[in-house]
């Protein structure tokens, strides 16, 4: 147990969540007052703004991450397709391209470092007819001009004997090995893990509304709680919220049009449908809709691709259309899921820019701003080497001067593989010190009371059911919380000392029951008589 | 009850509930043991226990036995005082993570023993049923803020919390399960429960509708074939397929009950793949020797009775088999 907890990772920074009426009072008090202003914040902690924290914590700097939400990965970054590319059909000479080829070689190491779950089990794109397996042989072409050379053309019979699931009337694929799989949620959790570890500050719930004194050395970020922060260089990495910031201190406009992408989860008992990641053959407007298994062991098919008039970014909502075209689209590939239905459903919205993706700029408009916006569906990807790049970008054109903290840790103990995948209650040890973790609370999942509570006290120190959701899988199982959604969040309720009508989903304004009964109601159970 | 833990049984139950209890009161009568009853829950009764009658006295969930009317809770105790007497091994919060099929070995998880395997002569499988999730119904999509509830959490929070989920609420779903919890929300103190479903009139029967008619008369906004939910932080209204849009702060996904037929098809058990019944052959067995199914498992929708009664065959099932050998 002693050993155990000195394997914990323990928060160096400080993490604030910022609640309203609070006045931004707490952070002025303990955070910045009287201090020195930090030397980079970045707004947005997306896996990309994660990503910068996590490298640039490596670093004697002193840096304060920002978001809107009440965790992080909560806008673009949670509702993707799971998958880490190779880029093998990015346009070639991209930036996009070369940063997403970049990462994709460092991820199998990366995800061992920092204890997220990953698995290379390779895609495999299907020709359905004769004109789809005409164009194998170009996107092979393509694929070696991006730098992706373990590619390889299969046969009918070569592509039906690996994936036996996939529609019998398949004409040709194309092997991708190297895509995988990744547990997305856990990738800007860990880079903010590390990062706070090392001391990177986070605030939360500050949505920015004004950048003042842009062109002076020292600037100052103002949010809608009140904070005014002080900062020297800033990043802007929030996503669908970039604009706005940019707009806000006259940096050069660009317009995003979200796009949305709409995705079917089946159910575990079906995941020997797929072995690998199912793709379609892209055309020139959509990459289409994959079949995939997950790294959770569902099976995940998506997305659309519906483009949204800009500054719709709330817009993460389903329709019958989207879902419909996303089941008849995994449905050819993979004919047996025409019968099953989904367990659940979700969209998500891709920060498309008009202007093109990944659009960088340093000194954007004033010395000591940095934008990066665009990033598209590749940005899970390619979001440790786009941190690299950024930071780059930071030295070179801001004069912000890097020393290694010989400190800091750019990785996670054993202790943080999340529950799900190394299962505490197979071992004696664990259950002999804490019954918690035998104490089964989410049936679907296998996820004890010990992981919730674990995850309760992890470095970030998560409140939301949301963000429990995410670290432990509670809640996204079968049942789709039947059978635990109250427990759960009974179980925040007495470990924070919050009551229940003030447990929220995903920050204020989500309170999860709307009202209590008025006060002086007998409880339920002492009806009179109650018992024979 | 006796409570030394043991590896060998000869007959184990998964669930107990109605059926599970009601295999084990029939498999005692006949002298067959030992018997391990497993429930993943805190405490026994299933579905029924969970059902407090609220107060102004929804009978949330009512049987009538020898023409009265006994509550869920009243109901479950009963059913678990049955069980005092008998050898019956009763083990709580104890989930099933597998099963060997061919060894007729169950793989178990509980807070006393962590990670254990028990095997047995026999299986009775009583996992009982849940309700469809929003997306498994194909009918509902929109947004997913907080204020989307489904009826067991409206049962736990009105029962544990005194919690009112919503003061407008729509109900999905039409059939007994969701009159109980429009009647259980409108005693509670929501003021107009609307209610929502495929068919062209409730699916509950006249005689239910008639029954919790002296605590609600839902507002009926059927038939639709589709079902958006508005409201990107919260419940804030829902769209039907006609296009009315109508205000509400919560959304109660209710009824529709799935079989929890999981466990089955984990063990490669034969169970049809879209309506998830497992397939079940004469003296309810199913495809693989020494495994029985009784209760909600089953398929359909059944009261508590019918699920005691089912889990009482399923015992005679076994007993007759493990006599003749």
């Amino acid at each position: 147990m002693e050993q155990d907890r000195s394997d914990r990772l323990v928060a160096k920074g400080r993490v604030w969540y910022c609640r309203p009426g609070s006045n931004g009072a707490e952070f002025c008090q303990t955070g910045q007052k009287d201090s020195e202003p930090y030397d980079v914040t970045i707004i947005g902690a997306g896996v990309v703004g994660c990503a910068v924290a996590y490298r640039l914590s490596q670093y004697q700097v002193r840096v304060l991450l920002i978001d809107r939400n009440f965790d992080v990965g909560e806008g673009t970054s949670k509702a993707n397709s799971a998958i880490i590319h190779t880029g093998f059909d990015a346009t070639p000479d991209s930036l996009e391209s070369r940063l997403v080829t970049a990462a994709s070689r460092l991820w199998p190491q990366l995800a061992e470092k920092l204890k997220i779950p990953f698995d290379p089990i390779s895609a495999l794109l299907l020709a359905l007819d004769q004109k789809q397996a005409d164009q194998l042989g170009p996107l092979h072409q393509k694929a070696l001009a991006n730098g992706v050379d373990d590619v390889e053309v299969v046969d009918a019979a070569k592509a039906r004997q690996l994936e036996p699931g996939a529609n019998k009337n398949v004409r040709g694929g194309l092997l991708v090995h190297r895509e995988s799989i990744i547990d997305p949620f856990t990738v800007s959790i860990a880079f903010a893990e590390v990062a706070v570890a090392n001391g990177v500050d986070i605030l939360f719930g500050s949505s920015v509304i004004a950048v003042e004194d842009a062109n002076q050395t020292i600037k100052t970020i103002v949010d809608d709680n009140g904070h005014r922060i002080k900062a020297r260089i800033i990043v802007n990495v929030a996503g669908l919220g970039s604009r706005a910031i940019t707009q806000s201190h006259g940096g050069k406009l660009f317009d995003i049009n979200p796009r949305r992408g709409q995705f079917l989860i089946f159910d575990k008992s079906h995941r020997g449908l797929v072995n690998r990641i199912l793709l379609p053959v892209p055309t020139a407007t959509t990459k289409g809709k994959l079949v995939t298994p997950t790294i959770f062991g569902n099976v995940l098919a998506g997305p659309t691709a519906e483009d949204l008039p800009p500054g719709d970014d709330t817009a993460t909502f389903t329709t019958i259309e989207g879902l419909q075209e996303v089941h008849a689209a995994a449905a050819r590939m993979c004919p047996t899921l025409d019968v099953l239905r989904p367990i659940a459903t979700y969209a998500g919205l891709r920060c498309n820019c008009s202007q093109g993706s990944y659009i960088i700029r340093a000194n954007d408009g004033h010395h000591g701003i940095v934008t990066a916006s665009g990033i598209r569906s590749t940005g899970l990807t390619s979001s440790p080497a786009l941190a690299d790049y950024l930071i780059e970008q930071i030295v070179e054109h801001c004069g912000l001067s890097l020393r290694r903290d010989a400190d800091a840790r750019d990785s996670r103990p054993q202790s943080s593989w999340p529950g799900w995948c190394r299962r505490p209650f197979e071992d004696p040890e664990k259950i002999a010190a804490n019954q918690d973790y035998g104490r089964m609370v989410c049936f679907c999942e296998q996820i004890s009371q010990g992981e919730i509570i674990d995850a309760l006290d992890s470095p970030l120190s998560p409140c939301t059911l949301d963000s429990i959701k995410r670290r432990t899988r509670v809640l996204t199982g079968r049942c789709q919380g039947f059978n635990c959604g109250v427990r759960i969040a009974e179980i925040i309720s007495q470990h924070l000392g919050v009551p229940l009508d003030k447990i929220t989903k995903r920050g204020p304004g989500t309170q999860w029951i709307s009202s209590r009964l008025p006060d002086g109601v007998q409880p339920n159970g002492a009806r009179a008589g109650g018992q024979p | 009850m006796s409570s030394v833990p043991f590896k060998e049984v000869k007959v184990a139950i998964v669930g107990a509930g109605p059926a599970g209890i009601g295999a084990a009161v029939g498999l005692a009568k006949r002298g067959v043991a030992p018997v391990l009853l497993v429930d993943r829950c805190s405490e026994g009764g299933g579905l029924p226990a969970k059902c407090h009658a609220s107060r102004h006295g929804v009978p949330t969930f009512a049987v009538y036995t020898r023409s009265k009317v006994v509550h869920g809770r009243d109901f479950a105790t009963r059913l678990l005082e049955s069980l005092e007497g008998t050898s019956t091994q009763m083990s709580l919060e104890t989930l099933v993570l597998d099963v060997d099929v061919a060894e007729k070995t169950l793989t178990l998880v509980n807070p006393a023993r962590g990670k254990f395997s028990v095997s047995a002569e026999a299986i009775i499988f009583a996992t009982g049923a849940r309700e469809s999730t929003a997306a498994e119904r194909g009918w509902i999509v929109g947004a997913r803020g907080a204020g989307i509830f489904n009826s067991m959490q409206l049962l736990e929070l009105a029962g544990r919390h005194d919690a009112l989920p919503g003061k407008n609420p729509a109900i999905v779903g039409s059939d007994l399960v969701a009159y109980s919890t429009a009647a259980k929300l409108k005693a509670a103190g929501a003021d107009d429960v609307m209610m929502i479903d495929t068919t062209a009139s409730p699916r509950a029967g006249r005689l239910v509708r008639l029954f919790f008619r002296r605590w609600v008369r839902p507002d009926w906004r059927g038939p639709t074939n589709l079902l958006e939910i508005k409201g990107h932080l919260r419940v804030e209204a829902i769209s039907l397929g006609n296009g009315n849009k109508l205000p509400c702060d919560a959304v109660v996904i209710s009824g529709q009950l799935q079989p929890n037929s999981e466990l089955l098809v984990e063990a490669g058990l034969n169970v049809h793949p879209r309506h998830r019944t497992p397939v079940v052959g004469r003296g309810q067995k199913i495809s693989s020797p020494g495994l029985y199914v009784a209760g909600n498992v089953l398929g359909g929708f059944h009261g508590a009775q019918w699920c005691y009664f089912s889990g009482k065959r399923a015992a005679k099932h076994v007993s007759t088999a493990l006599l003749s050998g």
